[in-house]
């Protein structure tokens, strides 16, 4: 296994801090794909993606587009940004955001910074702007999750960021997987991710391919007794068949 | 055995920074599988699902 932080989070170097753009993150994916296969430990013929929310997202497009990748495990996946953004803050709201975003392009002309907002905020604090989590099981897994508060962790990302996340779509993709084997996750309960999305998505992936649906939230996926067994089961399982063959033979035989 | 990793981003300029996960017994090169975290988010917080 290999788990690393994105650029700007983390122990990771990059400027702004707390910034996404999948566009060079998917670029430094390729790159941890480079560096798995000059690892010494690993084989380069059997280099796999697993990635969640966000990076579910991801996964899709670089198996879409590099060929080195041999399986895929995408849980509670980010399929199609302006749908995402539509279900969760309605018409009107993505609408304003489109202002937001041409806003902080003005200032960066002024000779600004980009701006920071809250992940999330307490949920029993009074109202106050924007946050990009504002749900109950958001809040408990960012801040009181089973593994606690991750001491690289920040309760910002910059404003600026969710124009990324709205840009990107990867159904585009999904014919281009061809017959790398991609298990999909999804909770029956998640509330971000439109289920009919990730239908859509499997449905033009020609496989090895399978959907499992899990009883979970978005984010108890990651909870112990809400979700988080199912999903390393599945996850392990379709690994092991798809990367080591002779083992999951010698198993079920 | 965990060890600690790094490996230049797409341009090079950049130094990302993570944790390789290598059985202790293996009898030649194992599978990998590359992970890591989603939006605002912290690949700590993936390390159980890692393990």
């Amino acid at each position: 296994m290999i788990l690393y932080d994105h650029r700007g989070f983390g122990p990771s170097d990059g400027q702004p801090r707390q910034e996404f753009d999948p566009v060079t993150q998917c670029r430094d994916m390729q790159m941890a794909i480079t560096f798995a296969q000059s690892c010494t430990a690993f084989d380069a013929d059997r280099v796999a993606l697993w990635g969640t929310s966000f990076s579910g997202g991801h996964v899709l497009a670089v198996a879409g587009i590099d060929t080195r990748v041999r399986a895929v495990v995408s849980q509670a996946p980010w399929i199609a940004g302006t749908e995402i953004a539509r279900h969760i803050l309605g018409s009107e709201g993505l609408t304003a955001f489109r202002e937001v975003f041409n806003a902080e392009r003005r200032t960066l002309l002024a000779g600004g910074r980009p701006s920071l907002s809250p992940v999330v905020r307490h949920p029993d604090a009074a109202e106050g702007g924007f946050v990009l989590v504002d749900t109950q099981e958001g809040y408990d897994y960012m801040v009181s999750g089973p593994a606690g508060l991750p001491k690289a962790w920040m309760n910002s990302f910059t404003t600026r960021s969710l124009e990324h996340a709205v840009e990107f779509d990867v159904r585009p993709y999904a014919g281009r997987i061809g017959t790398t084997p991609l298990l999909m996750i999804t909770g029956s309960r998640d509330s971000l991710i439109p289920a009919e999305l990730v239908q859509e998505f499997y449905d033009a992936v020609i496989g090895p391919k399978q959907l499992t649906v899990i009883d979970a939230e978005h984010y108890s996926l990651y909870m112990p007794g809400r979700g988080f067994e199912e999903s390393m089961e599945a996850s392990t399982r379709w690994f092991a068949t798809h990367l080591m063959p002779e083992a999951a033979l010698a198993t079920a035989g | 055995m965990n060890t600690e990793i790094e490996f230049p981003s797409y341009e090079g300029a950049l130094t990302l920074r993570g944790t390789a996960y290598v059985p202790d017994r293996t009898s030649g090169p194992v599978p990998v599988v590359i992970m890591t975290h989603g939006m605002a988010d912290s690949a700590d917080r993936l390390a159980p699902a890692a393990q």
